[in-house]
């Protein structure tokens, strides 16, 4: 059975978890209602009581709203890092945090973490597994975005081959700008030193760049950033350049002696293998670690593990409170319509015809509400996800995945269950006193 | 064939079985026979009625129809009876004020086997004709007490009932739609042969019945014709 489960695709387990989900409802409304047409009696006892009921329908819209939106903007965070660390094969760093150097080498993240030095550079990118080893190379800004030395090899990486615009640098004052930059070709940039309010817009006085390409949108804070010669960011330093006096190329080979030091080193492999063997033979050692970013955003999940669980369990007992709410207020309610149900009574009506009535108002009233909490979640999210993504230049695509249809199937079915007790306690009640009002 | 109804030693308490509120030592109903019942209010003119019903759970005794006794019923046994044999009309309508007539009178068909539906909304809305209710859309809850009583009674008439039960028809209405309405509950019983048994203090109703009991204190005191 495991095998067979196993062996379904994704799309199939999870409509198959949603339909399990959806059943329970499905049957309680598909047993109660067979042989009966309760629907003009319950579309009539909504519209009689349409403001309790349009109240109700809030109450439950806003709960699902609050899960859905929750969960959602949460799996289209960790998706957005996830993709936006997608052409970061390995990061090879000094030895310290791997967050602090994924948060600087792939987030664009100030931070403040020790150079490699030139001999370990060499190592690695004459490494026969290394198709690229770029360092990268911080520091300056230009109006907020921020300024990344780098190699041609991994500016053409990261562009997938081919610049949306304009063409590759071919000397130190000129500049690749992100898609979402705000640059074009052409324009001039004058560096800062620093990021943010704290940037120091004379240090550099007298450097200009020229923005000669644009790179194609890739959804990673990269789309903002200014990508130069790591020459030019060595230089602007006072720094020697990477290269012996008298070379005069630009990018690799560096000469180690030479070599002013990079807070990380971006490693491009051939494939898995090799990336593995790259990961092993740098992690580790004296002068450097090695890291997947994908390894390390999933511990980064685990550590914060914790606080996604106290988030669903809130989510949980907030959807628990509000089931409450509603069986309380189905209580009321079936108090308000308890003379139309002893007139069904009066008339003859079976109880089961009598359950069906007071079920499917409740049910109207929870499925109602489910999907236009579905529809308020996804708003949510995007929006939340709108604000993180400019703060953070992470793209993010919220919107409805099967992990908020299972949450509001599930709600459906425990919800339409809990209603069953009020329509039962209707039933109880004595038709003789409630037909005289 | 036409059946009578009688009552031997029913007793109808109050709730959870305390206070006797009904005594009938013996009554017979003819068939097709129309009764009315008197009384101050709480002689327990209701509870008899609503025990001749199958509605009140706490009674004892017998209220015999052919061969069933409806007073020994079980919830479920009673509820069939009264889709099948009994028509109730209550004093403030008790309609679906978002519904039209149509529906409302032909409420019953919700529940009734799926052959049965379309004979119960045609026998709904011929009594609607024939009680002058004007069908359409319109919700009921847009229409004057007469017309809204005349819906119920409709509604009554839908199930093609033997027994027509009627507590206080005409007290929610002005004096000619009450007697309207008198006119046509009984045209409408009389036609289709069914025993009548109203509950009211309308002296022009009580008049029309073929026999009036007056009760007080849970006991019939008399009997007029």
């Amino acid at each position: 059975m495991n095998d067979l489960w196993l062996s379904l695709p994704a799309f199939a387990q999870d409509l198959l978890i949603l339909v399990a989900l959806l059943l329970p409802a499905i049957l309680t409304g598909a047993v109660l209602c067979a042989g009966f047409a309760p629907g003009p009696l319950v579309r009539a006892m909504i519209g009689r009581f349409r403001w309790v009921s349009l109240a109700f329908v809030l109450l439950i819209a806003v709960s699902v709203g609050m899960g859905t939106g929750l969960t959602s903007q949460e799996r289209s965070l960790r998706t957005g890092l996830a993709a936006a660390a997608d052409k970061f094969d390995i990061i090879v760093a000094r030895p310290g945090s791997e967050i602090t150097a994924l948060l600087a080498a792939v987030y664009l993240q100030p931070s403040d973490i020790g150079l490699i030095g030139g001999e370990a550079y060499d190592r690695v990118a004459t490494h026969p597994r290394a198709e690229i080893a770029a360092p990268l190379a911080f520091g300056d800004s230009f109006r907020g975005a921020p300024i990344v030395g780098t190699t041609e090899d991994f500016a053409l990486y990261l562009a997938d081959g081919a610049l949306a615009e304009g063409r590759m640098w071919q000397d130190v004052p000129e500049a690749l700008a992100g898609a979402r930059s705000g640059l074009s070709v052409g324009d001039i940039v004058v560096p800062s030193h620093g990021h943010g309010a704290a940037a120091d817009s004379e240090a550099h006085a007298g450097v200009e760049i020229v923005v000669t390409g644009l790179l194609p949108p890739s959804g990673s804070p990269w789309d903002t950033a200014i990508l130069v010669p790591v020459e030019q960011v060595w230089e602007t330093h006072g720094l020697v350049n990477g290269h012996a006096i008298g070379e005069t190329h630009l990018g690799p080979p560096f000469d180690p002696e030479s070599f002013p030091g990079t807070p990380a080193i971006v490693v491009h492999a051939a494939d898995l293998a090799s990336a593995y063997g790259l990961r092993q033979t740098f992690d580790n050692q004296d002068d450097t670690m090695a890291f997947f970013p994908g390894a390390v955003l999933t511990r980064l999940y685990a550590i914060m593990g914790d606080v996604r669980r106290a988030m669903s369990l809130m989510a949980v007992t907030t959807q628990a409170l509000v089931a409450a709410s509603i069986l309380l207020g189905l209580f009321i309610l079936s108090r308000l319509f308890r003379r139309q149900v002893a007139l069904l009574r009066a008339l003859g009506a079976p109880s089961r015809f009598i359950l069906a009535v007071v079920w499917c108002f409740g049910a109207a009233l929870i499925l109602a509400g489910a999907l236009i909490g579905l529809a308020l979640g996804v708003a949510a999210a995007q929006v939340l996800s709108a604000i993180v993504a400019a703060r953070t230049d992470v793209a993010m695509a919220a919107g409805i995945g099967w992990p908020e249809l299972h949450l509001v199937a599930g709600f459906l079915s425990l919800v339409s269950l809990v209603a069953l007790l009020p329509a039962w306690a209707v039933l109880r009640q004595p038709v003789a006193a409630s037909l005289r009002g | 064939m036409p059946l009578s109804l009688e009552i031997n030693d029913l007793v109808v308490r109050g709730r959870r079985g305390g206070r006797e509120l009904v005594h009938v030592p013996h009554l017979s109903i003819a068939a097709g026979e129309a009764v009315g019942v008197r009384g101050p209010s709480g002689a327990g003119k209701s509870s008899l009625l609503f025990a001749l019903a199958g509605l009140s759970p706490f009674v004892e005794g017998e209220v015999r129809w052919g061969t069933e006794n409806i007073a020994a019923m079980r919830p479920a046994r009673a509820a069939a009876f009264r889709r099948s044999h009994v028509g109730m009309i209550f004093q403030d309508h008790l309609l679906f004020e978002e519904l039209g007539p149509d529906a409302n009178a032909a409420i019953a068909g919700a529940f009734a086997p799926r052959a049965e539906r379309a004979a119960r909304r045609e026998r709904a809305s011929a009594a609607l004709r024939r009680l002058a209710v004007p069908e359409g859309a319109r919700k009921v809850e847009t229409f004057s007490g007469g017309e809204r009583q005349r819906v119920a009674v409709a509604r009554a008439l839908a199930g093609a009932p033997s027994i027509l039960l009627a507590d206080e028809p005409t007290a929610s209405l002005p004096r000619e739609a009450s007697v309207k309405l008198t006119q046509d509950l009984l045209h409408a019983a009389r036609e289709r042969g069914a025993t009548l048994i109203a509950v009211s203090h309308d002296l022009a109703l009580l008049d029309a019945m073929d026999r009036v009991i007056t009760i007080e204190h849970g006991r019939i005191l008399e009997t007029v014709r």
